[in-house]
């Protein structure tokens, strides 16, 4: 018996050419005794597929409405004709409706990527300000101290010089002051 | 196909490039039922068959103007390869609905006839599921043969292969649906 498995497609494709060439299937199960139930079958299958043929005619109607469509059709690609000496292609632009539709998943991620990396240069951009403002403040308050420490020790030595004028003017009284002369 | 006939779509290709609308609805009635037929069984849905065929004949009328018949060039493998080149975008462009096993194939009305006449509607989807099991070129090949009647070298040009490429994708594709049919049963 010849090997169905390994020699099925040559087996098969000579059975079919027999059955082209017009031969009964009696006549080509007669052609290969060892594999008649195996052809038996494939060419019940055709037969079956072949007999489908009838049962799967579409309904006039669909027919009457596409002739009806066609004069239209024409029409708008005449218009079209027109038009796409003016203005864009109307396909061009379907074209590019198309690919958007393609890049149905890609364009959302992206959009999503840039407003992420957006949202996250836009925050560090505010840390860093946030960072620089801080240390200004902090310069500015020191400066700010100094300045009124210098201020106050200004006072402080204004003070020391009304004191020592005081002592001054009190010497001086002393002096010109005699116990003895009362 | 018989010389009768290829001597008549001839005139009427000619006809129709003249712009004469008989013609035309001459020319679409010959072969909207093969490729609807084709679309139909490609698709598994009649009403994307029906959506599908509309694109087709749009396609092939605004471009007959311009067809140029020939002995190699016949209109048949070329009505094909718009249909087939229209169920790839199709494929390609839409989200393919979850195939609802009672929903496809809405065959008709078994009718009167009762038990015998349900159970060979049982076994015509049990084919054209079968069918839609193959891969796509197997599916091509078979179809077009057993279901519309085409020879090896129409089928050839269609795919862009030799008639040689064509009967084996045929006999694989016979052989599978063999091992399917035998699973359902």
């Amino acid at each position: 018996m010849i090997d169905w498995e390994k020699n099925s497609e040559e087996i098969l494709s000579r059975a079919l050419l027999a059955g082209e060439e017009g031969k009964t299937l009696p006549e080509i199960l007669a052609l290969f005794p060892q594999n008649q139930e195996e052809i038996r079958e494939i060419f019940e299958i055709i037969a079956e597929l072949s007999a489908q043929k009838d049962g799967l005619n579409p309904a006039p109607e669909i027919l009457e409405n596409i002739l009806s469509n066609l004069a239209a059709a024409k029409k708008n690609k005449n218009d079209s004709n027109i038009k796409g000496r003016l203005f864009f292609s109307l396909n061009i632009i379907k074209k590019e409706l198309f690919m958007t539709q393609k890049l149905k998943i890609a364009v959302p991620v992206l959009a999503v990527l840039v407003l992420v990396v957006a949202g996250a240069y836009i925050y560090i951009g505010n840390q860093a300000k946030t960072i620089s403002v801080t240390e200004n403040e902090i310069f500015a308050a020191l400066e700010s101290e100094l300045i009124q420490e210098a201020a106050l020790a200004g006072e402080s030595d204004a003070d020391i010089n009304v004191a020592l004028a005081d002592e001054q003017i009190i010497n001086q009284f002393n002096q010109t002051y005699d116990d003895s002369q009362l | 196909m018989k010389e009768a006939d290829s001597c008549r779509i001839n005139d009427l290709i000619l006809r129709a490039k003249n712009g004469e609308k008989a013609a035309f609805a001459e020319i679409y009635r010959d072969y909207f039922t093969p490729v609807y037929r084709y679309l139909y069984v490609r698709t598994g849905h009649k009403a994307a068959a029906e959506d599908l065929a509309q694109i087709v004949f749009l396609k092939v009328y605004l471009a007959i103007s311009r067809f140029e018949f020939s002995a190699e060039k016949k209109l048949l493998p070329y009505f094909f390869t718009v249909a087939r080149n229209t169920v790839i975008d199709y494929y390609r462009r839409k989200k393919i609905p979850a195939v609802d096993a009672d929903r496809l194939w809405d065959l008709a009305d078994p009718g009167q006839n009762g038990e015998e006449q349900i159970i060979k509607q049982e076994q015509k989807k049990e084919i054209l599921a079968a069918l839609r099991e193959l891969n796509f070129e197997q599916q091509e090949a078979i179809i077009n043969k057993y279901l519309n009647g085409l020879a090896n070298n129409e089928i050839a040009k269609i795919l862009g292969k030799t008639e040689a490429a064509v009967r084996q994708l045929q006999c694989r594709g016979l052989k599978k649906l063999r091992i399917i049919l035998k699973k359902y049963d």
